[in-house]
């Protein structure tokens, strides 16, 4: 069937398929020095993927299923700890914070797409943005979270500046009160990934071809219907990779939030990632832990389908 | 020509085997310990690298090998050690990270297998990392708590600095003073209320440890005592999460008038804030009912995967006897963990210098000295029960009392886990 289909779209080559089977064409000397070559340069990567990334996968997969302390011998457990998981209060909470963290996602993207944008063109001193933009991105977690903590202080700038414009009367909580702690660290991650996100989108619309944007302003379409029925559709494929990665990143947060809250107070920070973090390296329970991976996994597979529905449609078969 | 060539290459290549035969075998003969510390490089390296040589010359055929790591990561290190395989032999821990590790049955019974070294140490520090029946860690280095003071901000709230609160009632006045006259915090405390409790004096379990017992009147007024402080904002928001080193910014930014904590951060005061330092006085560290100081410890642990843990013992031994600490406590202030060692004049005499006053005030608090971190039984998920509790009550969401009650309720349940 599918031979028959080849042979009636393809023509002549295809005939020549069915006449005479292609003979094991012998890979010539210079070929097998350049695969060599090539398999020697990625080597040293494969193995390091292989030993950091495959390797703690598999075993992941594995001790998902076991009681595992690392200084006792493993115990089958089989689901076990997935049961556990879905009743463990401290667990729903993380995935209540992780799921609340994808607000993250569409503010940023839009940000990012304005800054990308204001960036994307030629004025003098532009380059000073763009970089000034992008050091936060480049900047250690670490030293970005504990900046923006003495930030965030109660006797901090933040409180000093808002007070001495008369927008507050007393300082503000940020990482200690219970409803402001998470939109606190969500800035954070915002302030950070702007810079990382308006590469992508800046590289986007320097690819969009100049010609179509054009072809629209001459039929008569303002900036705006421009940039809504030109660019943004043509950014599609960029937007949907930022959103993916964005996605998996807001689900996935860490130092952030370990360095600025450690998950409190009240534990209204706590999200999936710290919470794994505590009972594998706190609590030594490396099963549970496994398993909790596991399920932000799945989580982060499921979030980005309706993600990749809405976006996969864009570019240039947008038209 | 090229005959000879071969020949000599051949000859090269098997005095080269023959050299790392040799070699090996001489390896094999070395009994070789690993020694892992938490950030005293690179402030202590001849120190340490001193009390390594003393004992490799004291001791031929063995060879130490340090490595020090930050306080972060080394459990987690630790760890990924024993899972590999290629555990360190001889490791400083706190005693909650000991405990913790003890409970999982990894670290040598030090109190089982040598039990000719209880004598050399404090009764109250050599029990500190006691779990169930055992001992797990050698004591090493320790520091009673002792109070800091800001003279200059004592003096602009109207305060004599030369009488300095010695209760916790009046550490509470003053507080209030320094806030209500300067505007600044008087006051940061380090929330652990497990030493709280230890140092009212209230028990945490019934005798068998089936039970908690610790929702009693003075726990609740402590805690009362807390909600308080902060819903009066008498001490910062930030209290509860800031810890000692946010205490300790605030202290060396000036804006704070008192600070509880080890004498070991005078020299950090002194790089740091020399404007804070000059002005900084030293107090006795207030006793409660329990009448004891809490007093954070460093113990040396011998993981059991360690492949030479005797002489890991003995070498843990050598680092926290007498002649090693008293030289480690004349670098930095820290006090010994053994008693001959503290017995030295150099414990019990002052220059003047709020580094020595400071010393002999911490030195003269030992005897009242325990190691407050938990060591019972799922003691992380005790603390974290405990935790919460504390925190519902210190924001407000909670009565004291309430708070501990439900506190006790999920101990009991903890408590009861057969796993």
């Amino acid at each position: 069937m599918a031979l028959g289909a080849a042979s009636a779209t393809s023509g002549s080559a295809s005939r020549v398929t069915l006449a005479r089977p292609p003979r094991k064409r012998r890979l010539s000397h210079t070929q097998v020095r350049r695969w060599v070559t090539a398999y020697a340069f990625l080597l040293p990567a494969l193995v390091l993927m292989a030993v950091f990334t495959f390797y703690p996968i598999i075993m992941g997969m594995v001790i998902m299923f076991y009681d595992y302390t690392v200084f006792e011998p493993m115990e089958f457990v089989g689901f076990a700890n997935f049961s556990r998981a879905f009743a463990d209060q401290d667990f729903h909470k993380s995935v209540l914070h992780s799921v609340e963290y994808i607000v993250v996602v569409p503010v940023l993207q839009i940000l990012s797409i304005l800054v990308a944008v204001l960036v994307n063109r030629s004025l003098p001193g532009i380059t000073f943005f763009r970089t000034a933009y992008y050091i936060p991105v480049v900047t250690s977690t670490v030293a970005v979270a504990i900046s923006w903590k003495w930030l965030y202080n109660s006797n901090g700038i933040l409180n000093y500046a808002l007070t001495s414009l008369g927008l507050i009367e007393r300082p503000l909580y940020w990482l200690t009160s219970k409803e402001l702690a998470l939109p606190s660290v969500m800035m954070v991650t915002m302030w950070k990934g702007i810079g990382w996100y308006m590469v992508i989108y800046l590289a986007g619309l320097q690819s969009v071809p100049k010609e179509l944007e054009e072809a629209a302003a001459i039929d008569g379409a303002s900036r705006w219907r421009v940039i809504r029925h030109v660019t943004i559709p043509l950014l599609k494929p960029y937007v949907l990779f930022a959103t993916f990665m964005s996605v998996m990143g807001a689900l996935q947060v860490f130092d952030e939030v370990f360095v600025m809250t450690g998950g409190g107070p009240l534990k209204s920070t706590l999200t999936m990632a710290v919470y794994q973090y505590y009972k594998a390296f706190g609590a030594f329970d490396f099963g549970y832990a496994a398993a909790i991976g596991m399920l932000m996994a799945l989580m982060i597979l499921v979030f980005n389908i309706p993600v990749f529905r809405m976006l996969a449609k864009g570019g240039l078969k947008y038209y | 020509m090229r005959g000879r060539l071969k020949l000599a290459a051949v000859l090269a290549a098997m005095c080269l085997v023959f050299a790392l035969m040799a070699g090996g075998g001489e390896a094999a003969r070395e009994t070789r310990l690993e020694f892992w510390t938490i950030s005293l490089q690179p402030m202590f390296n001849d120190y340490i690298n001193g009390i390594i040589k003393d004992y490799e010359k004291a001791n031929p055929g063995v060879k130490i090998v340090w490595k020090d790591l930050p306080i972060g990561v080394i459990t987690t290190k630790l760890t990924a050690a024993i899972a590999g395989g290629i555990a360190p032999d001889v490791v400083n821990l706190n005693t909650g990270m000991a405990v913790s590790l003890a409970e999982r049955r990894s670290l040598v019974n030090i109190g089982k297998e040598f039990p000719q070294y209880k004598d050399v140490y404090f009764e109250g520090l050599w029990n500190s990392a006691r779990f169930e029946d055992g001992i797990y860690a050698f004591p090493w280095y320790v520091v009673t708590h002792v109070m800091m003071y800001n003279k200059a901000i004592f003096e602009k709230a109207g305060l004599d600095p030369a009488s300095p609160p010695i209760t916790w009632e009046e550490i509470t006045e003053c507080a209030k003073q320094i806030k209500a006259k300067t505007g600044l915090y008087g006051f940061m405390p380090h929330v652990n209320f497990v030493a709280d409790l230890i140092e009212l004096g209230v028990p945490l379990t019934s005798e068998d440890k089936t039970r908690a017992t610790f929702n009693t009147p003075d726990a609740v007024a402590k805690l009362q005592w807390y909600q308080d402080l902060m819903k009066n904002d008498i001490i910062p928001r930030e209290t509860l999460q800031a810890g000692y080193a946010g205490a300790l910014d605030r202290y060396q930014a000036g804006q704070l008038g008192m600070i509880v904590t080890g004498p070991q951060f005078i020299s950090r005061i002194k790089t740091n804030a020399p404007d804070v330092y000059k002005n900084t006085m030293i107090a006795p560290y207030p006793l409660s009912k329990g009448k004891v100081v809490g007093a954070p410890l460093m113990n040396l642990v011998v993981p059991k995967a360690s492949k030479n843990w005797s002489e890991a013992a003995k070498f843990a031994a050598h680092v926290t006897g007498d002649e090693a600490q008293l030289a480690f406590c004349k670098l930095v202030t820290i006090l010994p963990s053994t008693k001959k060692a503290a017995e030295d004049p150099f414990f019990t005499q002052t220059d003047g210098t709020i580094e020595s006053i400071a010393r002999k005030i911490a030195a003269s608090q030992l005897k009242h000295a325990v190691e407050s971190d938990l060591t019972l039984r799922h003691s992380l998920d005790l603390l974290d029960a405990l935790t919460v509790q504390v925190e519902a009550a210190f924001y407000g969401e909670k009565t004291p009392k309430e708070a501990l009650d439900q506190a006790v309720a999920e101990w009991n349940k903890i408590l009861q886990r057969k796993d």
